[in-house]
C-alpha cells in the first residue's frame, strides 16, 4: 500500500448518500472509449437477438421508433469510479424486444458496432431494468455516447451498458465479453463493488 | 532504469508560464535516461484512491535529479494538484524514466529536426538540452508552435542555444498572439516545410503536441516526401 | 537457457523456467518492440500503435485496421495483460 500524496484528493470531494462504495459524483458525463468511435447510418443500422438457429430477431430503425417508447431517469456509475446522478434517457424497454424471443438460455453477450462485447444474465435485461435507449437529455444519443442506440443497464456499472449496440446473442453459459475477459467483474453489482474478478 | 515505484522528493520547483510548473525531483539513487523518456507519477489520497500520469523528462540534473515541465489542463485532476498544491519538499511516487522509441542521443546522428505544439515541446527540449550538452557537431532545428510569447516555455535559455549554438536553428510561430515584428496565424504547411529540413537531408523527425497538432504536421512531412520511418511522433494527453 | 546445455536424447523439454533469462529482453522496453497485427499482418513498433485509456484499462490498437493489439488492465495488486492480437514481437537488441 502506497503512501497517501500529501495534499493530493483527486476528483472525489463529493459524496453522498446515494453513492455506491468507492464512487464519486461528476455533473459532467466523461466520454469513455477503448476504440475508435463507429459511425453507423440510421438506414443501415439494426438491432438483433439471436436466439439460436433460425430464430433471430431483427429490428430496423423504423422498427424501433414504431415500438412504444419510454423515459428514463436513473443514477449511472462507471467502475472508473464515476458516478452520474439523474439521467435522463428514452428508447425501448428490453421486455418489449424480449417479448417473442423463445428460448431456454440464462444469459447473454451484448455485442457492439466495432467489435465490442459485454455478458450479462438475461434475468438482468428483463422486468424493467434494461433499455435500448437513443436519446440523452432530450436529444438524439451523440455518437460518443454510444448512438445511434445503446444498451442501458443502470443497475450494473456502466460498462455493461454497451454503447453502439448491435444485438445480443444468447447463451447457455456466462462467458465473458471485452472488459471480463481483461480483469472485470462477471456480474458488476456497483453496490457491491464488483469492480474486478 | 527502475521499473519499481520508487520515492522521489520534490526538491525545486519553479514556474515556466502562468498555468505551467517545473518540477525538480530528487531520486534516492542516480538517475540516468536518454532524451525523450517520460516518468509515470502516481498520487495516492488518504483514501487509497490512485492516479497515474505520464511526464515527459523536460531536463537531466545528473547524478540524482530530473526535471519535468507540467502544464495545467481545465478540468485536470491530477496537473492542477502538481501545478498549484505540490510543494518543495513533498514526496512523490515515481516509476522510470521509461520509454525507448521517442527518444534521441547525439549517437543517433542527425539532421535532427523537433517540431512541438504547445508543452509538446517538453521531450523536444531535453533532446535539444542533450544536444547542446554533448557539443554536438549534428544540425539540430527546433520548430516550436506556440499561443503567445507568454505560453512559451523555456524562453531564456531557447534564446541562448539560438543564439549561441551555430548547429542549432530555432524557430518561433505563433498562432494566436504575436510579439512585435512577428505575425500570429494558424501553422500552415508551407510554414511546416520551411523550416524543415529537406526530405533530401533525411532527417530523424521528432513530432510532439496535441493529436491534431501531430497528425497534421506528420500528414505534411509525408506530402513532401519524408519517409514515414523517420518520423517519430507523441500525442500528448490528458 | 544454458546454450551449450549437452543434447540429451530423452528429454524432449525443459521447464519454462529456463526462458527467464531470454524473455527477460522482452521487458526492457517493449513499446520498442516491432509488433504485427494478428489481424491485418501489418508491423510497426508498439511506440506508434493507438492507445485508448479513457476506459477501464488500457487499449492498444493496430494503427491499420484499429482491432485491438493487446489490453492492459490494473486490479492494483494484479495487472492483467491479454494480447490477442499479436502474431509476433520482434526486439532489436543494439
Amino acid at each position: 500500500m502506497a503512501t497517501p500524496t500529501s495534499g493530493f484528493t483527486g476528483r472525489r470531494q463529493n459524496r453522498g448518500a446515494n453513492l455506491p462504495p468507492g464512487q464519486y459524483l461528476t455533473d459532467s458525463f466523461p466520454v469513455m472509449s477503448a476504440g475508435p468511435t463507429p459511425h453507423v447510418l440510421l438506414r443501415d443500422w439494426s438491432f438483433q437477438i439471436a436466439a439460436g438457429p433460425g430464430r433471430t430477431h431483427r429490428w430496423s430503425w423504423e422498427e424501433l421508433q414504431a415500438l412504444p417508447q419510454e423515459d428514463v431517469t436513473t443514477d449511472i456509475h462507471c467502475v472508473t469510479h464515476w458516478s452520474k446522478f439523474g439521467t435522463t434517457w428514452r428508447g425501448v424497454t428490453l421486455d418489449t424486444l424480449f417479448e417473442d424471443v423463445e428460448s431456454d438460455a440464462e444469459y447473454t453477450m451484448v455485442h457492439s458496432y466495432g467489435g465490442y462485447t459485454t455478458n450479462v444474465p438475461l434475468d438482468d435485461l428483463l422486468d424493467g431494468k434494461a433499455w435500448l435507449v437513443h436519446e440523452f437529455d432530450g436529444e438524439p444519443l451523440p455518437s460518443a455516447h454510444g448512438g445511434p442506440a445503446r444498451l442501458l443497464v443502470p443497475h450494473l456499472y456502466f460498462w455493461k451498458s454497451a454503447k453502439w449496440v448491435s444485438g445480443i446473442r444468447m447463451m447457455d453459459q456466462d462467458l465473458p465479453g471485452f472488459w471480463e475477459t481483461n480483469g472485470y467483474n462477471m456480474y458488476g453489482d456497483p453496490w457491491r463493488e464488483e469492480r474486478y474478478w | 532504469m527502475r521499473r519499481t515505484w520508487q520515492t522521489a522528493q520534490v526538491s525545486a520547483a519553479r514556474p515556466e508560464t502562468a498555468d505551467a510548473r517545473t518540477i525538480r525531483l530528487r531520486f534516492p539513487e542516480p538517475v540516468t535516461g536518454t532524451a525523450g523518456q517520460h516518468v509515470d507519477l502516481r498520487l495516492t489520497a488518504e483514501d487509497g484512491y490512485q492516479a497515474v500520469r505520464s511526464y515527459s523528462v523536460a531536463a537531466w540534473v545528473p547524478p540524482y535529479e530530473l526535471e519535468v515541465t507540467v502544464e495545467e489542463l481545465d478540468d485536470g485532476e491530477v496537473s492542477p494538484f502538481l501545478v498549484g498544491v505540490l510543494a518543495v519538499g513533498d514526496d512523490l511516487e515515481v516509476r522510470g524514466p521509461v520509454g525507448g522509441w521517442f527518444t534521441w542521443t547525439p549517437d543517433n546522428g542527425g539532421p535532427l529536426q523537433l517540431i512541438a505544439g504547445g508543452s509538446g515541446v517538453v521531450p523536444l527540449m531535453a533532446m535539444l538540452r542533450s544536444h547542446s550538452e554533448s557539443r554536438s557537431a549534428v544540425p539540430a532545428r527546433l520548430l516550436y508552435s506556440v499561443r503567445s510569447p507568454a505560453s512559451m516555455f523555456y524562453g531564456g535559455e531557447l534564446a541562448v542555444i539560438g543564439q549561441e549554438n551555430s548547429q542549432v536553428r530555432l524557430d518561433i510561430a505563433y498562432s494566436r498572439e504575436a510579439p512585435e515584428g512577428a505575425t500570429a496565424g494558424r501553422l500552415t504547411h508551407e510554414a511546416v516545410t520551411a523550416s524543415c529540413f529537406p526530405p533530401e537531408d533525411a532527417p530523424a523527425i521528432y513530432i510532439c503536441g496535441s493529436t491534431g497538432f501531430v497528425e497534421a504536421v506528420s500528414s505534411w512531412l509525408v506530402e513532401d516526401g519524408h519517409e514515414p520511418a523517420r518520423i517519430r511522433t507523441e500525442r500528448y494527453g490528458g | 537457457m544454458d546454450s551449450t546445455q549437452e543434447y540429451s536424447p530423452d528429454q524432449e523439454h525443459v521447464d519454462g523456467n529456463a526462458l527467464a533469462g531470454a524473455l527477460d529482453q522482452f521487458v526492457a522496453d517493449l513499446t520498442s518492440a516491432d509488433c504485427m497485427c494478428a489481424g491485418c499482418g501489418t508491423s510497426g513498433p508498439l511506440a506508434a500503435a493507438l492507445l485508448y485509456r479513457q476506459a477501464p484499462g488500457m487499449v492498444l490498437r493496430c494503427p491499420s485496421c484499429t482491432a485491438v493489439l493487446l489490453c492492459l488492465t490494473d486490479q492494483g495488486d494484479r495487472q492483467i495483460l491479454t494480447v490477442d492480437g499479436v502474431r509476433r514481437l520482434v526486439i532489436s537488441t543494439p
